[in-house]
């Protein structure tokens, strides 16, 4: 679409700060308009004083209103004027002297001041109370011309330059630039920044695209959306932060006028609505502005001079998140050339105005802020709400109650800023009278402006802390092994060069600093760019964006072969040969059964010895065979119990210290198991029927239901999850260090069958490690699992004992019920009446079906019998 | 010695900072500076890729398999300052079910704690804190965080054995408390420290400070339970050192340096224990992995030099 210089239409509108103004910026003067529901009405136009303006083309931002006071400034491209404008008319005017072309203007959010950029790419800004200059910021090229400024709603200090494509974010505060980055493809029309969230802002272009920044993250944009059209304006919904209106530019072939789009911008949604236009006009400018009533305003200005306003509604409830748009069709307000021209009436609109209900004292009653704040101990930002509570009784106007609701800041700062709020609100209360536009308006301004600073306040000292932590990331390791349970080391290596074997590898981390800087070279040779400086220690972030750009250079540039570097397999290692032997076999055929007979397990070990030819294991269980000896036992009591074997004890000492010191954890671990079996053995004996024994021996009916079932149930057997014993007084002492070797020469028993147990675990044979761990002397404190991790949900219970089964359990597929293991087992093998049980012990009367008898040949996760599973 | 068993082509992208098997060792897990993590499943000498896990923004720098006790689960922690925990599902598939984004800067170190200590993950940072996750049985986490635990960032974390060694020799004392919740942690500051937890203020304490270093502590590794009395860890520095640190008592948290292991020429990243408690696996900046052993004199032996350029 050309725009057509010589029309007398305006170029350029604003909305007041009281959005009920509309003050249009022609080539002959300033209208102003009334925004109202019904009907508009001119009011005088004033006619410039020096000269006529000209025009400057599209796309700049001309005029602007002040966000607070009736205050406008405008551009006639030599000079800024600024003035004030009232109810009676337009005030007065100063100007602001420019060097050079002028091309936009914009008002600052947070004190009063202007700031506009001109062509000779210089932003000024101004005071505009004493209209003198404050600052200059220079961009880099005298080339670029700035087109646009624009002000960040939310974060005070910022404001962004368009110049042509590139964007320019700046500090005021500051001299320089943040950031600095290219937008768009094609010239950039529009910049809007977002009132909603702190850092976003909206760039549209004739590139026919839309684009979401994050001013942080300059390198892309966080969203972009396609449109079809070249876009001229991209503006924030004021109230509802989904929305961005889209004023577009059709090109001349079209017939029919192409109204804004409204767009959702956080959902791909292709669910764009038009704005209902009726005319064939076009919209060449838009402005969007919230009332107080809720609502949002959309003001277009056609290119026939019209003005177009679109009034979309809120569904009148309180919270801003309902907010639903209804859109009503556009009340066209004519402008009219001369005083007092008719004034179009209700039936010259389309459609009635409807009449929107004012919440004001529910929307004030709970206002609600967001804050974001830095959380100290985590480290992270948060965005926080700030509520204020407002009495809803107008006629005595009570203090708003300020409270904040999960702040993460100290009790000290908490108190320090509602004091200040509370200070300032009752100022303002003591000025507003009753007021309650005044007093809403200083919740919208002066309060945000507050967490503004608090916000500002915390941002700056953790953007000093925050950069600081890159240099504490040491060099990352390229090459390592680490060693794994079966006896397997898993070895990585650093990446080589292939086709120069050996010759360009580092070697050393010196060699590999003076490699990294060749690679710099080579990099910058390839680009183009030159390097400033070659760092003496590359930092890990520069690596790293080296290293992709590497990459990235060699996914491009395929003729580069001496680039690619090749990165080395795993490699996994078998060091069984090395370590001692765990033979997995073995351990799958060692038996620590305690139900059997002492003198059985050795024999059944020995033949398990023999077949694997380990003639050394022989000779051990064979020796292990006599400590079984009844006769051992038997003079226990005498303390003498070594009489018929003299070097008994010793021998087992010295296989001890010269499996420990082969390191040979398994046999160990046999050793000391098949020790402490006897022990138990022993202690039975001994002790006088009754009391509480750490191991119920084998053979013993668990469920003697006259005594203390579950008690001595849950005892033994339940290896780590069982309670203590307690004082067993009514059997004698047995002094374990006669019998055996426990603990002797500093090394811990219990702590080996732990450590075999655990690699018992992880070659799943998890029988025989239930075994060996039946085995331990001390029983850990249980009250420590169960308190680390609360078991959610469903608690499996033992039908035995009623205690939660957290290790090798067994249920039946039918009914579900189930337990420890060996309780189960001790269930199902145990008779009564001569006869083996073959219920389910709940008492379900399911019966165990297909019962083989026997549960010696269980696999792990096998089915032992048809009707029961393992699980582990 | 150590025969090659298998070779596995982990097409990653670019340098590869950690590799692990699980608890079976059916499974390998290797991360990467191509912000991925990839799953293989090891078979004698046949593997497959089963899973590649995309979800950091940065470099991985470790890898830490959750025991099956609990689950079957991973943690990867990178320079994105974030550590996720994945998971399996029930159909092989791999996902995060948590993320844990606490850190404000490159999460540098994690360790599962073993199976009997409980569920916790140490993750250390080099904003110098370091962050432990308690999780219950249902997916859900809480954590401590232990702040300026170092103050140039932490390096390393290593858990000891839930059982320690050096603990009353009775067996018939009835109260103590066998399981030890206690890790270590190298740091920047030259610094080796150990952690305890202590349940009545529910926080991690430091119990002890281990000087010795010049330089950064690159890593730290406590050896696993051998049946003896003493504890022993092991730390390796940027100078090349790697010393042997060991405590009679770990109540009274007397640490000393046993033993300068030895001096390497280059800077040393990684250590390693055998199962047993052994064999310390040596790995540094001259891309060699050396296996040392102690002799019975006490003096570390070096039993194996692995090859360093080949390319094979």
């Amino acid at each position: 679409m050309t725009y057509n210089p010589k029309s007398s239409v305006g170029v350029s509108f604003d909305i007041t700060n009281d959005k009920k103004f509309v003050l249009k910026l022609t080539s002959e003067g300033i209208y102003a308009h009334k925004l109202s529901d019904e009907i508009s009405q001119d009011f005088k136009f004033m006619k410039h004083l020096k000269r006529s303006l000209v025009d400057h083309g599209p796309f700049k931002d001309t005029i602007k209103c002040a966000p607070k006071n009736q205050l406008y400034a405008y551009t006639d491209r030599a000079y800024v004027w600024v003035g004030g404008f009232s109810e009676a008319g337009f005030v007065e005017h100063h100007y602001l002297d420019q060097l050079s072309i002028v091309n936009s203007v914009d008002w600052a959010y947070s004190e009063a001041q202007i700031l506009s950029g001109s062509q000779d790419d210089m932003a000024l800004l101004w005071d505009a109370e004493t209209l003198e200059n404050v600052c200059r910021f220079k961009g880099n090229s005298a080339a670029s011309k700035i087109n646009l400024v624009a002000m960040s709603k939310r974060n005070y200090n910022l404001f962004a330059t368009c110049h042509d494509r590139d964007i320019k974010i700046w500090d005021k505060r500051g001299a320089n630039h943040c950031q600095a980055y290219s937008g768009h493809i094609n010239r950039i029309t529009h910049l809007d920044w977002s009132p909603h969230e702190d850092h976003y802002f909206l760039t549209c272009s004739l590139d026919k695209t839309v684009k979401l920044w994050n001013w942080k993250n300059p390198k892309t944009p966080v969203k972009e959306k396609r449109i079809g059209e070249q876009v001229w304006r991209a503006l924030y919904d004021p109230l509802d932060s989904r929305n961005v209106f889209l004023a577009l530019i059709v090109p001349d072939n079209k017939q029919n006028g192409v109204a804004p789009k409204v767009c959702e911008f956080d959902k791909d949604s292709t669910c764009d609505r038009f704005l209902p236009s009726r005319s064939d006009s076009l919209i060449r400018e838009a402005r969007i502005s919230s009332q107080p009533t809720g609502n949002s305003t959309l003001v277009g200005l056609t290119d026939v001079g019209n003005f177009k306003c679109w009034v979309l509604e809120s569904q009148s409830s309180s919270s801003r998140l309902n907010l639903s748009l209804n859109l009503t069709s556009p009340i066209e307000i004519k402008e009219s050339t001369s005083f007092g021209s008719e004034l179009p009436t209700l039936s010259s609109s389309p459609n009635s105005c409807t009449m929107l209900t004012t919440d004001v004292i529910q929307n004030t009653e709970k206002f609600g802020i967001i804050v974001h704040s830095f959380d100290k101990r985590k480290k992270i930002f948060k965005s926080q709400k700030l509520s204020v509570k407002l009495k809803m009784d107008l006629t005595t106007p009570d203090v708003p109650i300020f409270s904040f609701e999960d702040f993460p800041l100290s009790m000290e700062k908490r108190d320090s800023y509602l004091r200040h709020f509370d200070g300032k609100s009752q100022e303002i209360i003591l000025e507003s009278n009753g007021n309650q536009d005044k007093l809403e308006s200083f919740i919208c301004s002066d309060f945000k402006e507050l967490c503004n600073e608090i916000e500002e306040d915390i941002t700056q000292t953790t953007r000093r802390t925050k950069t600081n932590y890159d240099k504490n990331v040491p060099f990352p390791r390229i090459s390592g092994a680490r060693f794994c349970s079966n006896n397997y080391l898993v070895v990585f290596k650093r990446p080589v060069a292939s086709g120069e074997p050996g010759v360009n590898e580092p070697v050393r981390q010196k060699t590999f600093r003076a490699y990294h800087q060749m690679q710099n070279t080579k990099i910058s040779a390839l680009t183009g760019k030159k390097r400033d400086k070659t760092p003496s220690t590359p930092s890990v972030a520069e690596y790293y964006y080296l290293n992709s750009m590497r990459t990235r250079q060699t996914r491009s540039a395929h003729s580069e072969p001496h680039q690619r570097s090749y990165i080395l397999p795993v490699q996994i290692r078998d060091i069984s040969k090395i370590l001692p032997q765990n033979c997995q076999d073995l351990a799958a055929e060692y038996c620590l059964d305690s139900d059997k007979d002492l003198g059985e397990i050795c024999d059944i070990n020995i033949e398990v010895a023999k077949n694997r030819r380990r003639v050394d294991l022989v000779q051990l269980w064979r020796v292990l065979k006599i400590t079984t000896d009844p006769r051992v036992v038997r003079h226990l009591h005498q303390k003498k119990p070594w009489d018929h074997y003299p070097y008994g004890r010793k021998l087992i000492d010295s296989y001890i210290e010269f499996y420990y010191l082969k390191k040979d954890v398994q046999t160990l671990a046999m050793i000391y198991g098949m020790c402490a079996l006897v022990e138990a053995k022993v202690k039975s004996q001994l002790s006088a029927g009754g009391g509480r024994f750490q191991f119920i021996p084998p053979g013993n009916m668990l469920f003697n239901l006259t005594d203390n079932l579950s008690t001595s149930v849950s005892i033994e057997q339940e290896q780590e999850f069982s309670e203590p014993e307690s004082d067993s007084t009514t059997s004698p002492r047995v002094r374990e260090d006669i019998l055996f070797p426990y603990d002797r020469s500093g090394i811990n028993g219990d702590l080996i069958k732990l450590n075999y147990a655990s690699i018992l675990y992880s070659w799943k044979l998890l029988n025989k490690r239930a075994e060996m761990l039946n085995t331990l002397h001390r029983i850990p404190n249980p009250q420590a699992p169960t308190k680390q991790f609360e078991v959610a949900g469903e608690v499996w219970e033992c039908a035995i004992c009623r205690l939660p089964v957290t290790n090798l359990g067994s249920f039946c597929v039918e009914c579900m019920h189930g337990g420890h293991y060996q309780h189960i087992r001790a269930w199902f093998t145990s008779t009564v009446g001569g006869r083996l049980i073959r219920e389910c012990p709940t008492g379900c009367g399911c019966v165990c079906a297909d019962f083989m008898g026997s549960w010696e040949e269980v696999g792990e996760e096998q089915a032992c019998c048809k009707g029961h599973v393992q699980t582990a | 010695m150590a025969t090659v068993v298998g070779k596995v082509e982990t097409q990653h992208e670019n340098m590869i900072h950690d590799a692990q098997m699980d608890i079976y060792g059916h499974r390998l897990a290797t991360c990467s500076s191509d912000r991925s993590v990839r799953i293989f499943e090891v078979d004698k000498n046949q593997h497959r890729l089963i899973a590649t896990l995309i979800g950091h923004d940065g470099p991985v720098w470790q890898i830490s398999w959750m025991h099956p006790m609990y689950g079957n689960a991973l943690a990867s922690c990178s320079y994105d300052k974030r550590v996720i925990l994945w998971k399996e599902s029930d159909r092989g598939q791999w996902t995060k079910f948590y993320t844990h984004e606490v850190h404000a800067s490159s999460v540098n170190s994690i360790q599962w704690a073993p199976p009997d200590t409980g569920l916790y993950l140490a993750c250390g940072s080099s904003d110098g804190t370091i962050s432990i996750l308690q999780g219950s049985g249902d997916d859900k986490f809480s954590f401590l965080m232990i702040q300026n635990a170092h103050t140039t960032g932490v390096n390393a974390v290593s858990w000891a054995p839930s059982h320690p060694s050096g603990t009353t020799l009775d067996p018939s004392t009835k109260d103590y408390d066998v399981i030890s919740k206690r890790f270590a942690s190298g740091g920047g500051d030259n610094l080796v420290k150990v952690w305890k937890f202590s349940d009545e203020k529910n926080v991690w304490e430091m119990e002890a400070e281990l000087k010795g270093h010049n330089n950064w502590v690159r890593d730290v590794a406590w050896a696993p339970d051998t049946g003896f009395t003493t504890s022993t860890i092991a730390s390796c520095c940027q100078d090349g050192k790697v010393f042997i640190w060991q405590c009679k008592d770990l109540d009274k948290a007397n640490w000393d340096i046993k033993r300068t292991m030895h001096t390497f020429d280059d800077v040393v990243w990684h250590l390693s224990w055998s199962v047993m408690g052994d064999i310390l696996a040596v790995s540094g900046g001259d891309n060699k992995i050396t296996l040392w052993k102690e002799s019975h004199k006490g003096a570390w032996i070096c039993i194996s030099k692995q090859d360093t350029n080949k390319t094979n």
